[in-house]
C-alpha cells in the first residue's frame, strides 16, 4: 500500500494531524492498534485552549453535549494544606477520554481520512536514513504501508519514535500517574477541581522536592453534584526511587496521611481500581522530527512540565505539522532540515509558557514560604480573566516570583503590580 | 573456529589465548580493510546493535580483552498500565534487573535468550549449536531439566508467565539434525572419564572442546547412566538419550562400554592418563534401617527402576525373590525419584499406589508440577509420616508398613539428621511391595582414592541430584582439570558474568510487547497415560514455537566498552546472528 502520509495513532494528536493534513488535500491514512472507541487512562480534562481547534473541526457542540462538568474554580492546596480558590472564566472540560477522543477521531474521519483500526505499527521502514513507511500487524498478518511522510502519534510508549532516537531520557521528567473513578465524594463545591501541590506532604526533604518537580494529586468532579470524581496523582520515578515505594504505595500513603484526602474522600471508594500510565513531559519542546517523519503528542514527550496537560500540545502539534507537511509536499523535500521547521513553530507556541512553568518547578515547589505567598496572593485577588488556566497561573507566578539580578525575590510584590 | 576459546575461557597468567588459522585470517583481512578504507585501527571499535542482538554471549566469551558486558533492560513497572500485578518500586526493579535473568540462572551457563532469539530469526542450526557448545545433552535437558532458567525469566516474575525455555530446547533438539563439529585435538595430554552419565559426558564434552583426547569408561552395556537406568520412559524417551550420545560420538568422543573400573584397572588408568575424572554417580539405593528390611517385597528405587526398564516382573536381589507387578504398592520418599517410581508403579499395573513422605506441604522436595501430575494420575500422597516397621504375616512375605506421625525433624545438636515422631499416632498401610526411595549412595571405595590426578564430578561430588546440576559439576570439574594440566589459574567464566543495567533509552514497556498467547505444552490426559509408557509431555509444533519465541521480552543485549576494545574483530567473526556487530569509528575519533 502506498500513501502520501500515514498517521500512526488515532488519539487527539493523531486525529488532529490527520484532519489538518486532509484539509490541505493530502492523501492520509490514519491507523490505530486499538478498536475504537478505546479506553484511555488519563485525568480526563480537555483544556480551554483547545476550543478553537474543536470549532475548526466542527465538533465543539458535540463535545459540549458530552461534558460531565465544567471546571471554573481550581482549588490549589499548598503547604500545610492551606487552600486558595483560583476562579477563572473557563478552565477545562471534564469528559471521559473514551468518549471525547472518539468524537475527535470521527471529526477527522469526516474530512475524508482513511482509518484502519486494529493495525499495530511495529516498526518504521528506514531506507538510507530516510523513513519510508511503516510495517505492522493487521488482522494477524504482516502489513506494510509505504508513505512519503510518517506522523508518529502513538503515545508515550512509542517504539517508532525511539527507533528514530526520539525519547526523553532525562530521569527528572520521567513520571508515572494513576487515576481511579471514585464514588461518594463529599464536601466538593460544584465546578471545582482540586489540585494538591503540598511540599509538606511529600515524603521527602526540600532538595528532593526541588529536584523532582511539581507532582500533584488531583480530584476532578465528574458530575454536577460533585459526588463522583476522578482522583489521581503523578509522581516521578526519581522520587519513588528515593523512597523505595511503588506508585500504589505512594498514593495510599497520601490517602492515609492527608487531611484533604480525609475531607473529600473520607467515605468515598474507588469503583474499579486505580489505573495507571506513563506521563512523559519535557522542559521545552524537544527534537520531534527525523528525515521523513514527525513526532507529535506524548510520543515526543509533549505534556507540559507543570500541569502535565498533554492534549493541547498534541492537538496543536497536529495542526502545525500539517502546515510543515504541506510545504514539504509542495517542494517534494522530506529532509531533516525541511521538517525542522515543525520543531521551531511548536517551540514558538509553547516554550515561553513552559519556561515560566519550569521556573515555578525550580523555585517554588520546595520553598514553602514562596508557596504561602502565592496562596495569600490568590486569596486577595480571586478573579482571573484569562481563559487558559495554565497560562494565567504562569503569569500569576511571574508576579510573585520577580526576577532580580539572577535571583528570584518574593514577598514584596504582593500588591500584584508588575513593574 | 576455535570451540575451545568459546566454551572454556580459562585465563592464562600472561599468556595469549588459543589461536586458529582460519579465524586469524578472517580477522587480518577485516582489519586490513578497515585500515585501508576508514581510519587507523586505534580509532575503530566494535559496535553491537542492541535491537538485533540476541544476547547469546558468544562475543562476550570470545572477547580477548573482556570489553563486552551484558546489559539488562529495565522493565517499566512503575504504573499499572504495563501489568496486572501490583507495581514494584523503581529501586527494587533496579535490584531485580541486575540480579536476575535467564542467562545467569542456568547452572551450565547456556544463554536461553540467545537460542530463543536465533529461533525467532529462523536460525535453527545456530540455535542448536549454541546449546550444544555448552550442553552436550540438549534432548535430555529438553525433556527432564528442572529449568532454573524459567525461574529467572522476567516475563514470569513481572508480567505473566515465563517463556517455556525447556519446551523450545526440546523442539530444537528434535527438529534440528545437523552434523556437529568434530572435536579438534590440540594437546598431547589425555583424560579418562569414568562413568557415561550426564556428569561424565559433560566433563568429557568440555574437555574435548578444549582440545584434549578424552576416553569415557562405562561399566554397563550402554551409555547414559541414570538417564537409561532410572529415569522412566514416559518422562524421557530412550531415543532422545541415544540421539544426544550419538552426536557426542559423531563429534569424536570415545566411549568404551562394558568396561568396569576397579582398584587394579584404576592403577592402569593412572599410568596411561594425565587426569582421571570420576563421575560414577550414586548407583545404590539407600536402605531404611528399620525392622524387616530384608523381607521379600522391599526394594530400592534404583533396583526397581532397573527391573522395570528391562521388562522384568520378578525381583531377584540378595535372597529376595518376588513378583512385583500387581497388588498394592507403597513408595517411601518425597523426592523426584519417588514420584517417578510411583508413576511407574501405576503404569506396570499396581492396583493402588501410595506415596508416604516425612515432609509436609511446601517442604516436600519434589517439584510442584511433579506433585500435580502424580495426583492427576490417581496416586495417593500421605505427608508427614515416618516409616517404623515392615510387617509380615507369613515370613518372609511383606504385608504392610507401619508409619508414625512426624512431630519435628531437622539437625540435632550433634549435626545429625533426626526425626522426632509421635508414637501414639501411627498408621499401617497394606502393601504387597514397597519401594524405598530415600536417596542414593556412591560406591564406598572411591572415598579412599585421593590423588592429584583424580577429580570427582557429578552426584558423587555433590548433594544436588538433578540432571542439570550434575552436568554443571561435570563442567566445573572439566575446567579444573584443564587448569591443572595447563597450570592455569582456575577461573570460571560464569562467576564473572555480571549484569549491568541498560540505559533508560532501552527501557521495556510490557504494554508494547506482545500479549502472551501461551500455547499450553501438549500433555497426555491422566486417563490416557496411566496405562502405558508413552511420553507424557509433548513437543510444540512450528506455529506454537513461533508464538512462544515471539513473546520473549528480550531483556538483555551485549555492549562493547570502547576503551577496552582493540578492534580485533573476533566478535564479528563469531556472532551467530551475523548482522549485529559492525566496526565503527570511536566517538570523538577523527572522521
Amino acid at each position: 500500500m502506498k500513501r502520501q502520509v500515514v498517521v500512526v495513532g488515532a488519539g487527539p494528536g493523531g486525529s488532529s494531524a490527520a484532519f489538518h493534513l486532509a484539509k490541505k488535500g493530502l492523501d492520509v491514512l490514519l491507523i490505530d492498534k486499538e478498536n475504537w472507541p478505546r479506553e484511555k487512562v488519563c485525568g480526563d480534562a480537555y483544556q480551554a485552549s483547545l476550543y478553537p481547534i474543536f470549532k475548526d473541526m466542527g465538533i465543539y457542540e458535540e463535545m459540549e453535549s458530552q461534558l460531565l462538568s465544567t471546571v471554573r474554580i481550581i482549588q490549589m492546596v499548598g503547604p500545610g494544606e492551606e487552600v486558595a480558590d483560583f476562579r477563572t472564566e473557563h478552565a477545562e472540560w471534564l469528559i471521559p477520554r473514551r468518549i471525547g477522543d472518539d468524537i475527535i477521531r470521527r471529526g477527522a474521519i469526516r474530512t475524508g481520512v482513511d482509518f484502519m483500526e486494529g493495525f499495530e505499527a511495529t516498526e518504521l521502514i528506514i531506507k538510507k536514513g530516510q523513513v519510508k513507511g511503516i510495517r505492522g500487524i493487521y488482522n494477524n498478518q504482516d502489513m506494510t504501508v509505504e508513505a512519503d511522510l510518517v506522523i508518529i502519534a502513538n503515545g508515550s510508549h512509542s517504539l517508532l519514535a525511539r527507533q528514530v532516537g526520539i525519547f526523553n531520557n532525562d530521569p527528572s521528567s520521567y513520571l508515572f500517574a494513576i487515576r481511579g473513578y471514585w464514588d461518594g465524594v463529599e464536601n466538593m463545591v460544584e465546578g471545582t477541581s482540586c489540585w494538591i501541590y503540598d511540599p509538606d506532604f511529600m515524603p521527602g526533604d526540600r532538595e528532593l522536592c526541588n529536584k523532582y518537580a511539581f507532582q500533584p494529586m488531583w480530584i476532578g468532579p465528574l458530575n454536577d453534584e460533585a459526588t463522583k470524581a476522578s482522583v489521581g496523582c503523578c509522581v516521578s520515578e526519581g522520587l519513588l526511587r528515593a523512597h523505595n515505594m511503588s506508585i500504589d504505595q505512594y498514593f495510599n500513603y497520601w490517602l492515609e496521611h492527608s487531611k484533604i484526602a480525609k475531607k473529600y474522600l473520607g467515605n468515598a471508594h474507588c469503583a474499579d481500581g486505580m489505573k495507571g500510565w506513563r506521563l512523559p513531559n519535557s522542559r521545552e519542546i524537544l527534537k520531534n522530527y527525523a528525515p521523513g517523519c514527525m513526532v507529535i503528542g506524548d510520543a515526543a514527550s509533549c505534556p507540559d512540565p507543570c500541569y502535565y496537560y498533554g492534549v493541547a500540545p498534541a492537538m496543536y502539534g497536529g495542526k502545525l505539522c500539517a502546515d510543515v507537511a504541506e510545504k514539504a509536499f509542495r517542494d517534494n523535500d522530506f529532509s531533516e532540515e525541511k521538517l525542522s521547521e515543525f520543531h521551531v513553530k511548536l517551540g514558538e507556541l509553547f516554550n515561553p509558557a513552559w519556561k515560566q512553568y519550569v521556573s515555578i518547578r525550580d523555585n517554588i515547589v520546595g520553598d514553602r514560604e514562596a508557596y504561602r505567598d502565592l496562596i495569600r496572593f490568590a486569596k486577595e485577588k480571586p478573579e482571573y480573566p484569562n481563559i487558559d488556566f495554565g497560562a494565567t497561573f504562569g503569569e500569576y507566578m511571574a508576579v510573585v516570583l520577580k526576577k532580580n539580578e539572577g535571583k528570584f525575590e518574593y514577598g514584596s510584590q504582593l500588591t500584584g503590580n508588575e513593574e | 573456529m576455535s570451540m575451545a576459546g568459546m566454551s572454556l575461557k580459562v585465563e592464562y597468567d600472561g599468556a595469549a589465548s588459543d589461536e586458529n588459522n582460519q579465524t586469524n585470517q578472517a580477522v587480518k583481512k577485516r582489519i586490513s580493510s578497515i585500515k585501508k578504507t576508514i581510519v587507523p585501527q586505534e580509532q575503530v571499535t566494535a559496535y553491537i546493535n542492541p535491537s538485533n542482538c540476541v544476547n547469546c554471549g558468544t562475543c562476550r566469551e570470545i572477547c580477548p580483552t573482556n570489553a563486552i558486558t551484558e546489559n539488562q533492560r529495565i522493565i517499566c513497572h512503575g504504573c499499572p498500565v504495563c501489568t496486572e500485578k501490583p507495581g514494584i518500586s523503581p529501586q527494587k526493579m533496579e535490584e531485580l534487573t541486575t540480579s536476575t535473568s535467564c542467562t545467569v540462572e542456568c547452572p551450565l551457563g547456556v544463554a536461553p535468550q540467545g537460542y530463543i532469539g536465533l529461533t525467532r530469526a529462523g536460525k535453527y542450526e545456530e540455535a542448536y549449536n549454541l546449546i550444544w557448545s555448552k550442553n552436550p545433552l540438549p534432548s535430555v535437558c529438553g525433556s527432564i531439566c528442572h529449568h532454573p532458567c524459567e525461574d529467572g525469566c522476567k516475563r514470569g516474575i513481572l508480567v505473566d508467565y515465563p517463556i517455556d525455555i525447556r519446551g523450545i530446547k526440546k523442539y530444537l533438539s528434535q527438529k534440528v539434525n545437523v552434523p556437529v563439529k568434530k572435536y579438534n585435538v590440540l594437546y598431547d595430554e589425555n583424560v579418562a572419564v569414568i562413568g557415561a552419565g550426564p556428569a561424565g559426558l559433560t566433563a568429557a564434552h568440555y574437555l574435548s572442546l578444549a582440545g584434549y583426547k578424552v576416553t569415557v569408561f562405562e561399566s554397563s552395556a550402554e551409555a547414559g547412566g541414570m538417564l537409561k537406568r532410572c529415569v522412566p520412559e514416559f518422562r524421557l524417551k530412550r531415543e532422545d538419550v541415544d540421539r544426544d550420545i550419538s552426536k557426542l560420538q559423531e563429534a569424536g568422543l570415545e566411549i568404551r562400554l562394558d568396561y568396569r573400573i576397579d582398584r587394579f584397572t584404576l592403577e592402569q588408568l593412572k599410568d596411561e592418563y594425565d587426569a582421571i575424572i570420576v563421575a560414577t554417580g550414586t548407583p545404590n539405593s539407600k536402605e531404611l534401617k528399620i525392622p524387616g528390611s530384608r523381607l521379600a517385597g522391599v526394594m530400592g528405587a534404583i533396583n526397581f527402576m532397573e527391573h522395570v526398564n528391562h521388562g522384568m516382573e520378578l525381583y531377584r536381589h540378595l535372597g529376595q525373590v518376588f513378583e512385583f507387578k500387581n497388588g498394592e504398592a507403597v513408595i517411601i520418599g518425597g523426592g523426584s525419584v519417588a514420584m517417578d517410581v510411583a508413576r511407574t508403579a501405576k503404569r506396570i499395573g499396581a492396583s493402588k499406589v501410595t506415596v508416604v513422605c516425612l515432609e509436609e506441604g511446601e517442604a516436600v522436595p519434589a517439584h510442584p508440577w511433579e506433585l500435580e501430575e502424580v495426583l492427576e494420575e490417581g496416586i495417593e500422597l500421605i505427608e508427614g509420616y515416618s516409616p517404623q516397621e515392615y510387617t509380615t504375616d507369613v515370613f518372609p512375605h511383606l504385608t504392610g508398613v507401619k508409619f508414625a506421625k512426624v512431630k519435628s525433624m531437622g539437625k540435632n545438636d550433634e549435626g545429625n539428621f533426626e526425626v522426632v515422631i509421635d508414637s501414639d499416632n501411627t498408621i499401617e498401610i497394606k502393601a504387597d511391595w514397597v519401594v524405598v526411595s530415600i536417596g542414593q549412595s556412591a560406591d564406598a571405595w572411591w572415598k579412599d582414592q585421593k590423588d592429584d590426578n583424580i577429580f570427582f564430578a557429578g552426584d558423587i561430588a555433590s548433594n544436588k541430584c538433578s540432571v542439570v546440576d550434575a552436568m554443571a559439576i561435570g563442567r566445573k570439574t572439566a575446567i579444573e582439570v584443564d587448569a591443572a594440566i595447563q597450570g592455569r589459574r582456575v577461573k570460571n567464566p560464569m562467576d564473572e558474568h555480571e549484569l549491568v543495567m541498560a540505559d533508560v533509552m532501552e527501557k521495556i514497556f510490557p504494554y508494547n510487547r506482545r500479549k502472551t498467547v501461551r500455547p499450553k505444552t501438549p500433555m497426555l490426559d491422566a486417563a490416557a497415560r496411566v496405562n502405558n509408557f508413552d511420553e507424557v509431555e509433548g513437543t510444540y509444533n512450528d506455529y506454537e514455537i513461533n508464538q512462544e519465541v515471539l513473546s520473549c521480552l528480550r531483556c538483555g543485549y551485549e555492549v562493547v566498552d570502547q576503551e577496552k576494545c582493540i578492534a580485533c574483530g573476533m566478535c564479528q567473526v563469531h556472532c551467530p546472528m551475523g548482522n549485529v556487530i559492525t566496526m565503527v569509528v570511536k566517538e570523538g575519533g577523527d572522521e
